[in-house]
């Protein structure tokens, strides 16, 4: 009876896989591997790895050639100005590189706006000599290499003479015939030897241009994807299945960062068409029915939003998709099929937060490659597109947690850690934090904010700090509401965009200290805040321009105003002495090395923690923490040390400072950019006048500072969102005259008390 | 046996709506009884420890005081204006179908158009107080100060005077004309007639109505809810604000605590109403 039923359960088992190995369309195969039934579990997927691209290599163009050699187009900028242009092959599948072809010296700072490589091994490239001091005086050479690294350059013009003919995407079909897509859309084939126009196909309305077998495949701004014959140039008829594929959900294909893009197409020798995009690769032989997922982007780095696709390889059973990193590096990714790898990963890791985080996202698609058994399931709450509340967010989220349904990770951005802490449902993070802080270290002044004596219930990963930036003589003033009030009244002092965003700067270092030690909030500090920030803002007002008074309306009207301002924003308004002040928070490296550089042209330019009734303040960010009740406990944990790791922290980087002490300190000490090669120019809207600020990377005295400051953060913002967004609401209404002062302070404590009497 | 029998259909007819019931009322609210004495995420046993916190609680008195001014407000303005409008449309010769037709509307407009339409009149820049500023008068906080209150009883009238009128005036078709010939040959004027003949023939509608009208006046929060968030004017904050401040901050053990507190005197009020009418 037992073996009966036994056997019954294996037949279910059994049958409940072949179901989801028929429904898996998703994870198709393409060139005859099997999708086997092991244990019950179908196996077989494309597993992501990293190829190692010479260091310091910049590439333009990608091909796998004839022999399944690949082969790259780039230029090593390994010295100081002084590139070497040339081929660079593989012929083991991407693991090592070597240069074949150096082309001569002179052609090593060129810059390609548009490259391709043919199967046979050449290619063409378009170069754009930008020495010119307006944009039509933009020169443009056509590049053509043989298989040998042989170059011939042509003459092509200028912007302003040959603007639409002139190309900034080429790609070869497999025949070898070179196709380019002109400024302006239009598309036209080309004489490989010379770049001449051979043939023009379209009027315009291109965006990109790929090749498939034989063929050119147009996809349009007006959602079309449009087919050539490689040879004559001749339309071809329609694919719909791919065409539907494509646009069927209303995706469009704009290229908006130069470099990258939104979809890179591929094709094989069997005439299949593979195109990549966030969401994975597909496969569709032209002509057919279907299109079908081959890997899905949700389980390695393509769904990393931080990442811009470059080009898509097809050889020898494997993809190798390049991509620009989140520093703009090229980076190579091979996906290659593995039998023994489960069709979808065996564990889900359920990740919520309240609010869309790129940074996070960027994280998750790491964790995942690093965990490829573990399918990292990311929800949030606030989409941005329902229109929902914090509010309805977070009871759905405690309906779900009631139901046995919750997360197993909780970010904790918006949502109070004490709420959750005290119904007892999160874990204690203690085991992980000391492991972290003994193996790396971490800034422990910060890393253990939500600790008591019971535990550590949640942990920021990342932080900023609230500043100010400026004259140092008007520093010392900036916490201060009474004397920011007489530094506002000053035309020039503060830009709009700083006195719009008053509220949210000046919050994270008052709020605290209005608590009661009973958590009542103390009415007449509350009333100062109120007063002192009307009086600053009524004073920038009564000094204002027309033209600032505009720009003040503009942020309104756009919703600018309700956040805080990176301090990395106002370099080139303290530079051009637009302003004298800024305040707002400090998250990265770039906008200290800003604020230094400035420094070194103005001699009196100096950021110092800005202090309110409180301070030593930080804004946590990224706070995560483990349910109680998490299906997936140690998978969670595994999560979080690596979001606490230093290797975790590098995937994120743009959410302020990590905890991690070591990733800190790598931040700190690591300059992402050379000397005098990264600058930023803006142009004074009253004079006309450009201003170029050249960044240089903190001294080590500065760094100290830096360290220093970070040293001695102590007090945690408090960024309660029900009293946060009370005080802002009837703040900002008090700001506008909607209400007095009077009236704003009465709003605030009579929704605050509501609240804290709940 | 025929008796039987007879018991035994009615049984079974009655078994699938009494299991509705069951499902979906009486197992649910049996479950808050339960989780009104544990804690709100780890279940343990806790006594009256809710109960004592929930009495305690200033939020939780604010918001049954408002609760309660409101239907003490509300219900009597609202049975005696829809049945003074019920007489009267009845009285009307012409035009009686067409009033009656307006006075429906709001019944149909969703709460989030009277949401808009709310915002946009009693906004402090709004077109109320476009109009007392106009005519010299003050700026009135129709939703910053006490007045929000008043907002929501006109809110809550406007939008059900018409459905209490149109049941109004299925009782008032139900009195027999000839009552009202015999009486008017006797020498009964209109007052009289109202008094002595149409008020008590209405007194089985009364209890329907009240009962209806006391249920409704729960409806209005969507309304306070949409156009004032969680934390509304003091006036105007009601048990369902607090119910739903208390399930985002996972305090289920005080929701269910409240509820029992707050069904018991919905019940016992109801119970009261019936008794008093059935002994009328």
């Amino acid at each position: 009876m037992k073996g009966n039923s036994q056997r019954w359960i294996k037949r279910a088992a059994a049958a409940g896989a072949a179901v989801c190995l028929a429904a898996a369309g998703a994870f198709s195969t393409v060139w005859g591997e099997e999708t086997e039934l092991i244990d019950g579990s179908a196996m077989g997927r494309y597993v992501e790895s990293d190829m190692p691209l010479p260091e310091g290599l910049v590439t333009s163009a990608m091909t796998a050639m004839e022999d399944g050699t690949l082969r790259i187009l780039g230029a090593d900028m390994g010295e100081e100005g002084s590139g070497q242009m040339g081929f660079w092959d593989s012929s083991d599948g991407g693991a090592t590189w070597e240069m074949t072809a150096a082309f001569p010296k002179e052609y090593g700072d060129v810059y390609f706006s548009a490259a391709a490589l043919a199967p046979d091994g050449g290619g063409a490239a378009v170069e754009m000599d930008v020495s010119g001091n307006d944009e039509s005086e933009w020169n443009f050479n056509f590049f053509s290499f043989d298989p040998q690294g042989n170059v011939t350059e042509t003459f092509l013009g200028n912007m302003q003479e040959a603007g639409d003919q002139i190309p900034n995407s080429l790609v070869f079909t497999s025949e070898g015939t070179l196709g380019a897509l002109c400024y302006g859309g239009k598309m036209v084939l080309l004489d490989r030897g010379t770049g001449e126009v051979t043939a023009q196909l379209t009027e315009g309305s291109g965006e990109l241009l790929y090749a498939g077998k034989d063929e050119f495949l147009l996809l349009t701004n007006a959602s079309e994807l449009m087919r050539f014959d490689g040879e004559s140039g001749e339309p071809l008829e329609r694919d719909e299945a791919l065409e539907n594929a494509l646009f069927g959900d209303g995706s469009t294909y704009y290229v908006t960062i130069g470099g990258s893009y939104p979809i890179v197409m591929t094709s094989d020798s069997e005439g299949r068409v593979y195109y990549c995009t966030q969401e994975g690769i597909f496969a569709h032989t032209m002509g057919g029915g279907a299109v079908e997922q081959v890997v899905d982007g949700t389980l390695n780095t393509l769904s990393n939003p931080a990442i811009g696709l470059q080009a898509i390889v097809a050889a020898d059973q494997k993809f190798y998709v390049r991509y620009m990193d989140q520093n703009g590096y090229s980076r190579l990714a091979c996906y290659t099929y593995d039998p023994e790898m489960p069709v979808t990963p065996e564990r889900e890791l359920t990740v919520y937060s309240l609010e869309e985080n790129d940074g996070l996202r960027q994280l998750i698609s790491q964790f995942q490659k690093q965990y490829p058994d573990t399918y990292v399931n990311y929800q949030v709450g606030m989409s941005g597109q329902e229109g929902i509340t914090a509010s309805d967010a977070l009871r759905t989220l405690n309906t779900d947690i009631l139901a046995n349904n919750g997360p197993d990770v909780l970010m904790l951005d918006g949502i109070s850690v004490e709420t959750y802490q005290e119904q007892g449902l999160l874990a204690d993070l203690t085991e992980i934090l000391d492991g972290v802080a003994a193996s790396e270290g971490l800034l422990e002044n910060i890393a253990y904010a939500y600790r008591n004596e019971e535990g550590t219930w949640a942990v920021p990963t990342r932080f900023s700090i609230p500043v100010a930036v400026g004259e140092s003589g008007l520093l010392a003033s900036a916490g201060s509401l009474e004397e920011l009030a007489s530094v506002a009244g000053d035309q020039g002092n503060l830009l709009p965009y700083a006195a719009a965003c008053l509220p949210e700067s000046l919050y994270p270092v008052y709020a605290g200290g209005w608590k009661n030690e009973d958590g009542t909030i103390n009415q007449e500090l509350l009333a100062q805040f109120v007063t002192g920030v009307k009086q600053i803002y009524d004073a920038w007002i009564s000094g204002a321009s027309q033209d600032q008074l505009e720009m003040l309306e503009y942020y309104k009207q756009a919703g600018l105003e309700a956040g805080t301002s990176d301090v990395g924003g106002y370099v080139m308004s303290l530079l051009d002495g637009k302003c004298r002040l800024g305040l707002g928070e400090l998250g990265d490296m770039l906008g200290y090395s800003g604020i230094v550089s400035v420094n070194k042209t103005t001699e009196d330019t100096a950021i110092a923690p800005l202090n309110g009734l409180e301070s030593g303040v930080f804004v946590p960010s990224s706070i995560v923490s483990i349910l109680n009740t998490a299906k997936e406990q140690e998978r969670a944990k595994d999560f979080v040390t690596y979001l606490l790791s230093a290797q975790g922290a590098g995937q994120q980087q743009w959410d302020g400072f990590s905890v991690n002490a070591l990733a800190f300190e790598s931040a700190l000490t690591t300059a992402t950019f050379e000397e005098g090669s990264f600058s930023s120019t803006s142009s004074n809207n009253q004079t006309g006048e450009m201003v170029e600020l050249i960044y240089s990377w903190p001294t080590q005295e500065e760094q100290e500072t830096l360290r220093q400051m970070v040293n001695g953060l102590n007090t945690c913002a408090d960024l309660d969102r029900v009293t946060k967004d009370a005080v802002l609401e009837n703040l900002r209404k008090c700001m506008d005259g909607e209400m007095g002062t009077d009236e704003a302070v009465n709003a605030i404590m009579q929704t605050v008390n509501l609240y804290l009497a709940e | 046996m025929r008796r039987r029998k007879g018991q035994l259909a009615g049984i079974l007819f009655l078994l699938p709506d009494l299991m509705g019931v069951c499902v979906f009322a009486l197992i649910p609210m049996a479950e808050v009884v339960r989780r009104s004495f544990q804690s709100a995420v780890t279940s343990q046993w806790v006594g009256l420890k809710n109960y004592k916190e929930v009495l305690g609680n200033t939020a939780f008195r604010l918001a049954v005081t408002n609760t309660l001014k409101f239907t003490a407000v509300c219900i009597p303005l609202l049975i005696l204006l829809s049945l003074f409008l019920a007489v009267l449309l009845q009285k009307l010769r012409v035009g009686g179908k067409l009033l009656k037709s307006a006075f429906l509307i709001p019944v149909a407009v969703p709460a989030a158009s009277v949401v808009l339409v709310w915002k946009v009149v009693f906004h402090s820049n709004g077109l109320l107080n476009g109009l007392i500023s106009g005519m010299g008068g003050q700026k009135v906080g129709w939703m910053t100060t006490g007045a929000a209150f008043w907002v929501l009883v006109i809110s809550y009238l406007w939008k059900n005077l018409g459905y209490d009128m149109v049941l109004w005036m299925a009782g008032l078709a139900g009195i027999p004309t000839e009552i009202y010939e015999a009486a008017r040959v006797d020498g009964a004027g209109e007052w009289k007639c109202f008094t002595q003949i149409t008020l008590p023939n209405l007194m089985p509608s009364l209890y329907t109505i009240s009962v209806l009208s006391f249920l409704n006046s729960f409806k209005v929060f969507r309304e306070a809810w949409l156009v004032a968030g969680d934390y509304p004017q003091q006036s105007m904050y009601l048990l369902q604000h607090l119910y739903n401040n208390w399930f985002r901050e996972l305090s289920f053990d005080k929701i269910a605590a409240g509820s029992v507190l707050t069904s018991a005197v919905v019940f016992a009020l109801i119970l009261l109403l019936k008794r008093t009418w059935d002994r009328g």
